[in-house]
């Protein structure tokens, strides 16, 4: 089977990183069709928190990326036919004691020669900033570059920019397998018959692995669940996103456990969301108090007042998690024709934009702004020696 | 109709009679106001809606208690009642 | 944490359906925890008049006679004024968690819910003076106060007549009575109908009572009629009764009638968040949003261990629920291993007559479905989701960009993201998606969550949810 053709590009995934490689890959000149089996942020993005985070990244390759990206968010904001709440609000890394402002520091530096704005505060600073804190915590990291966008309404208004700029969109249409296609390009099979492209992108999110799988390749994507806790509306209360330090810990923690850390901030709405859990349990969406016991307790450890404010509901999400917390971005190393863009755990929607950029700089041929290197697919393929021909 | 022991309350400085057995939505209907907070977005009045607790739309602060369903609870001698809102649960 | 409290069953819910399992199980030898949101029992049809809270007073006097034991019943402990936020299973039984604060364990749990009323949206609806027929009830029954002096009772469904007819017996002026719904003489002749209507004579002889009552102060009763409006500067003062199309896709006449308010609903929705919770199989309701717990013939759940009853089952009325509860209590008490002696009737004929009651419900749900073209009378403007202020014309906009079910919506436009989580709008949002996105009620899905029922502080959640 050859399949018809009928894009340049297919994309799989309607969610944040499919919906910018659309946006990136049409208005690169490419005839793009996107296919989602649900609807636009049918899966992870419509289940995190929304934050454009330099302050979290570790010095290295995904910082350059995170700050590639903070800058394009900045332009699709002035440019997307839609307003998705894109606010630069500022995010605060708070320690409790001078263990932890010493680990914060650290990193601080180092981010810092890699060109992250960031602010030491003491405690009192540190009040000032943000009332309502415990009065008992040691200072704060205040990096005012850190952002938050409404993401279902970001993925909307990136969808809406790639129709106007000729792409397709195929919704309630699932990727079921495909091929390579002799010469060029690949045949994939959906609920709505066989399509062909030159090229596919696997933005399948915390289902790339399976994805990739039904294609001819292996990714080692896995889901890593995480609930949000979401208040009543309030007056605001919340100015910054405010989280411990040791959130990057829990971040790089693998063990299948419950990693926590509190992270708390207000919604344009008013509403506050509280976070966040991390859990290797597959797809297991069975809800879990337990879970929402330890972020409310590690929550009003930060601010106290909240033990008045109610909870209104919780949700959680799969973050698309990669074995070394890198994303998966680039040429498949075995399938000609497949792309992935994919693993980006839990800063997916900060990573978006310079995810697409650096798709459409690879599809195309041109030079991509930030070196594709660190994040490409082939570091995980078996050492060369061990592979077989064939 | 229901006769209860007459309670006092106020709504936003207003000086108002209830018995007892009403609700402090049933005590401001009572008393001819049908509406006692204004959305957060487009400013527009409410007062109750579903009346058994499901629709939140009845919310008044009570002194020290914020944004609670008028039409659960009980009116008690003494209650400062005011539009929902006027104090954040991280106080005034 | 509080050490929480053991019973051998645990019942939520306080309506017919609750009390008759607590009762039922408590003559089993059963230690019971009841657990209700008010702070009387009673639920929603057997709601008591406020008055009783006061000291001095006898909180179960207001009950049928056959409910008051329940409140002196040393094997039964009273948590009223408290919600279950969330249920759960843990090792050897369930735990409740409350609003209070304090959790519950069991070895058996008792869903008994209940619904809430199921409104359509229509320009005006949020103004005061304009709300559900069940409010201006609560009000009559609970404080003995009249929501308004000119009241139009509309929507569908045989529960319009009792509100209206109490409505005029305490002195309020009903400017009408208004069923959407035309009976025309073919759907008696449905498969069920008739035999479900013959099925209950006092049923029938309890709706002909409210009406006499309403034709005898002359109370216009028209059908195939709906309130597709009202308006008014702060407050309702017009009415408009329309007069529906087929499919209610329109109307070739309307009536503005002056009003200070309008009582409009077109029935219930079973209350499933916990159901949810708990991980009961369920079921979706022919032509209505929302969807009801599937159970067996001892109203045993797909979950070991919990039962359900009443109308969380689906929509049968009062006194289905009381058969229902008092069934779901025995089989509770018979899984906690408590059979002793059954007192009571013998359940075949409990059986019997629930089945009766059923195909009353069954054949009245028959009589009254929400037309597809009820969108017709809502403007762009006209806000859909109170809570959020959610317009008509964004929901629209919502499916427009690809929006294909209710999540979907709800993440585009923050329809059912507000303090009542959808509970008011979710169902009828339900109705409207389906139509814009040619898609089935089942697809597009609903918005009842599963680990918070009821809001609750973040200081009772730190303090009471351990490790599961
Ligand atoms: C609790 C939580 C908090 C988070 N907070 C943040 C944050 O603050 N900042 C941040 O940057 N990131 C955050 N994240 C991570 C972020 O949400 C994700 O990284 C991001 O949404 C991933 O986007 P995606 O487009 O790759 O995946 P998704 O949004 O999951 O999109 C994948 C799409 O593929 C579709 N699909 C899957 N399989 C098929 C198939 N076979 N055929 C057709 N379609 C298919 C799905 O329907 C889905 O729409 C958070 C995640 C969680 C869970
Ligand atoms: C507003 C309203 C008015 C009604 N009036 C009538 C009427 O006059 N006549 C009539 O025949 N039918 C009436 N009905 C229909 C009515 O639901 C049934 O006839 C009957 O009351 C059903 O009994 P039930 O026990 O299943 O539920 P209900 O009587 O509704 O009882 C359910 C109880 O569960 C409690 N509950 C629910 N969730 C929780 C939780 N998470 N934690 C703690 N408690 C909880 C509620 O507070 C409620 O008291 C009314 C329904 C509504 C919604
Ligand atoms: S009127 Fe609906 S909650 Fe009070």
């Amino acid at each position: 089977m050859t399949g018809r053709h009928t894009a340049d590009v297919i994309v799989i995934g309607a969610g944040l990183v499919g919906a910018c490689c659309a946006l990136a890959l049409s208005e690169a000149g490419m005839e793009v069709c996107v296919v989602d089996r649900r609807g636009p942020a049918g899966g992870t993005s419509a289940a995190g928190e929304g934050n454009v985070l330099v302050s979290d990244k570790l010095a290295g390759p995904e910082l350059a990326l995170a700050l590639r990206s903070r800058r394009l968010w900045d332009e699709l904001g002035s440019r997307l036919p839609l307003d998705f709440e894109l606010e630069a609000k500022g995010g605060l890394v708070v320690g409790r004691d001078e263990e932890e402002m010493a680990a914060i520091g650290d990193l601080a530096d180092r981010q810092a020669a890699m060109g992250v704005e960031v602010e030491r505060l003491g405690p009192g600073d540190l009040a000032r900033a943000e009332p309502l804190l415990a009065p008992d915590l040691a200072g704060a990291a205040y990096y005012p570059q850190d952002a938050c966008l409404q993401p279902m309404l970001a993925t909307a208004g990136l969808l809406a920019a790639a129709d106007r700029a000729g792409a397709r969109l195929m919704l309630g249409i699932e990727a079921a397998g495909g091929t390579a296609r002799s010469g060029a390009g690949m045949t994939i099979s959906t609920s709505a018959g066989v399509l062909g492209a030159g090229a596919v992108v696997n933005a399948a999110g915390p289902w790339s692995g399976e994805v990739a799988r039904g294609l001819g390749s292996t990714i080692p994507v896995k889901p890593r669940r995480g609930s949000i806790l979401v208040t009543e509306p309030l007056p605001l209360a919340v100015r910054h996103k405010v989280y411990e330090g040791d959130y990057v810990a829990a971040v790089v923690d693998d063990a299948s456990s419950l990693a926590c850390s509190a992270v708390v901030e207000a919604t344009r709405s008013g509403t506050l969301l509280i976070g966040s859990s991390r859990q290797f349990v597959g797809f297991d969406a069975t809800p879990d108090v337990g879970v929402l016991g330890e972020l409310a307790r590690r929550a009003l450890r930060l601010f106290p007042f909240l033990s008045r404010v109610r909870a209104l509901r919780t949700y959680s999400g799969f973050r698309p998690a990669s074995p070394d917390h890198l994303p998966i971005i680039g040429a498949d190393p075995a399938v000609p024709g497949l792309w992935h863009a994919t693993g980006h755990e839990g800063a997916g929607v900060g990573l978006a934009p310079a995810t697409a950029e650096l798709i459409a700089a690879l599809v195309t041929g041109t030079t991509p702004p930030v070196d594709p290197g660190p994040f490409s697919p082939s570091r995980f393929a078996p050492a060369p020696g061990a592979r077989c021909n064939g | 109709m229901a006769e209860g022991q007459a309670l006092r309350f106020t709504f936003s400085d207003r000086v108002l009679v209830g018995r007892a057995g009403d609700t402090v939505a049933s005590a401001l209907i009572a008393n001819g106001i049908r509406s006692w907070r204004r959305t957060r977005r487009g400013g527009r009045p409410r007062g109750i809606y579903c009346g058994i607790g499901t629709c939140f739309d009845c919310l008044v602060d009570i002194g020290e208690e914020v944004a609670v369903r008028a039409c659960l609870r009980p009116l008690q001698e003494g209650d400062r009642v005011a539009p929902s809102g006027s104090v954040g649960p991280a106080g005034p | 944490m509080t050490p929480p409290l053991s019973v051998d069953v645990a019942v939520i819910g306080g309506g017919p359906a609750g009390m008759a399992a607590a009762s039922a199980a408590t003559g089993l030898g059963c230690r019971v925890g009841l657990v209700d949101s008010y702070p009387l029992l009673g639920g929603q049809v057997h709601r008591q008049a406020w008055r009783r809270l006061g000291a001095g007073q006898d909180p179960v006097a207001g009950l049928p006679r056959r409910f008051r034991g329940l409140g002196a019943d040393p094997g039964v402990r009273l948590h009223l004024g408290s919600s279950v936020w969330h249920a759960r299973q843990v090792t050897g039984g369930f735990e409740l968690l409350l609003t209070t604060g304090e959790s519950v364990h069991a070895g058996a749990v008792v869903l008994a819910t209940g619904a809430v009323e199921l409104v359509l949206p229509f320009p005006g609806w949020d103004l005061p003076g304009a709300m559900t027929p069940g409010a201006a009830q609560a009000l009559l029954k609970g404080q003995g106060r009249l929501a308004g002096r000119r009241v139009v009772v509309a929507g569908s469904g045989p529960f319009l007549l009792p509100v209206a007819a109490g409505l005029v017996r305490a002195g309020a002026t009903v400017v009408a009575v208004a069923e959407a719904s035309r009976l025309r003489p073919g759907v008696l002749g449905r498969p069920g109908v008739w035999r479900g209507l013959s099925s209950s004579p006092a049923k029938l002889a309890e709706g002909a009572g409210y009406l006499s009552a309403l034709l005898r102060r002359r109370v216009p009763l028209l059908a195939g009629w709906a309130v597709t409006a009202c308006r008014g500067r702060s407050q309702v003062e017009e009415v408009r009764l329309s007069r529906l199309a087929p499919d209610w896709a329109g109307w070739d006449r309307e009536r503005w009638v002056r009003a200070d308010t309008c009582c409009v609903g077109y029935g219930f929705v079973p209350s499933m968040e916990l159901a949810r919770a708990l991980g009961c199989g369920e079921r979706p309701r022919r032509g209505l949003p929302g969807s009801a717990v599937v159970v067996g013939p001892d109203q045993s759940t797909s979950t070991g261990g919990v039962f359900a009853a009443g109308e969380v089952c689906g929509i049968s009325g009062a006194a289905a629920a009381e058969l229902e509860g008092l069934l779901a209590g025995r089989a509770a008490a018979c899984w906690v291993g408590k059979r002793g002696g059954r007192p009571g009737p013998p359940t075949a004929s409990v059986r019997r007559r629930l089945a009766r009651q059923r195909s009353f419900a069954v054949a009245l749900e028959q009589l009254g479905r929400i037309g597809a073209g009820w969108t017709a009378w809502l403007e762009d403007e006209t806000p859909v989701c109170r809570c959020e202020e959610t317009t008509w014309a964004k929901v629209r906009q919502a499916v427009g960009a690809g929006a294909r079910d209710l999540r979907g919506v709800r993440g585009l436009t923050r329809a059912g993201m507000g303090y009542c989580q959808g509970r008011v709008c979710g169902p009828a949002l339900a109705l409207a998606v389906a139509g814009l996105a040619g898609r089935g009620l089942a697809e597009v899905g609903d918005l009842a969550t599963r680990s918070i029922a009821w809001p609750v502080p973040l200081g009772t959640i730190a303090h009471s949810a351990g490790p599961g």
